[in-house]
């Protein structure tokens, strides 16, 4: 950069503008750099860094594999992504599933719009969370 | 309160990237670059407003947007610094009829943007006639003709 700013193209010119060609240079690199941020924003939201991608879509299943969880490990702010819980179980039957407090945290749930709150009077510990009771189908397959 | 916030962040994160994209980006409005122009209208018109479409909403983004606006332009005349960080500077690109090349790289800029201007604003025919091309801060260029006893 120092070889480019000594190169008589780019020397200050007085007339008929005052122009402050380090300054411009300053500018110019600043463009250069940014459209690289930008590029890379681009890149990143594509693979996912900003919800809804590869880096954010995971995966989780219990260890006897009869619960399955998909869900966003990046989520935005004011916006709705799915969770989907896959339970495996005989058909017909009725599941419970109880979703903890911590993960009602900061979230919305459609299903759990109003979690319960059981609380210990002595130590003032209180507990919400939110009980499901999905009923198994037979799966078309 | 998240209606102004959200016009604040909206109108700093905009000013950033035009930043970015350049003076020349949107100086001369293609067709294209007007309707780019309006599609980005429409990206930042639900971040904006988020869920609330009621008519005191509306009003406080507005409000917030134009009191922004004319608050930096009372800065930019207070200070030559935030004036020349907000505004850039002109850059001259022509000069007695030769072409800086290297000022036209940074500013991706060709020769044919250079006589477009020159045709459309002086009728200028060759690039020997153009006494001075200068990239305005609001990224137009404008040009000086050569003194005809001059040259």
């Amino acid at each position: 950069m120092k070889h480019d700013a000594d190169h008589p193209d780019l020397r200050s010119r007085q007339f008929p503008v005052q122009e402050d060609m380090a300054y411009q240079l300053k500018v110019w690199r600043f463009e250069r750099i940014g459209w690289y941020l930008l590029v890379l924003c681009m890149l990143l939201g594509l693979l996912g860094l900003f919800s809804r991608g590869v880096l954010s879509s995971q995966e989780a299943r219990s260890d006897d594999g009869k619960v399955q969880v998909e869900y966003e490990m990046f989520h935005r702010n004011g916006s709705t992504n799915p969770l989907k819980l896959s339970v495996h179980t005989a058909p017909e039957a009725t599941v419970e599933l109880d979703i903890g407090g911590e993960m009602l945290d900061g979230f919305r749930s459609k299903p759990c719009s109003r979690p319960r709150c059981v609380c210990a009077a002595q130590n003032r510990v209180c507990a919400c969370g939110c009980r499901l009771m999905p009923r198994a189908r037979r799966r078309s397959m | 309160m998240d209606s102004v916030l959200r016009a604040l962040a909206m109108y700093l994160a905009l000013m950033v990237l035009f930043k970015i994209a350049g003076r020349r980006s949107l100086a001369e409005l293609t067709t294209f670059d007007f309707v780019l122009l309006m599609i980005i209208g429409e990206a930042t018109q639900q971040a904006l407003l988020g869920d609330d479409f009621s008519l005191t909403n509306a009003f406080l983004v507005i409000i917030t947007l134009i009191a922004v606006d004319v608050g930096f332009s009372l800065l930019k005349q207070r200070s030559s610094w935030v004036s020349r960080l907000i505004d850039g500077e002109p850059t001259i690109i022509v000069e007695n009829g030769k072409l800086l090349h290297r000022r036209l790289r940074h500013a991706r800029l060709v020769e044919a943007d250079v006589m477009e201007a020159a045709r459309s604003s002086q009728g200028i025919e060759t690039i020997d006639q153009i006494k001075f091309a200068i990239i305005e801060r609001n990224g137009k260029i404008s040009v000086i003709r050569q003194d005809p006893e001059g040259g």
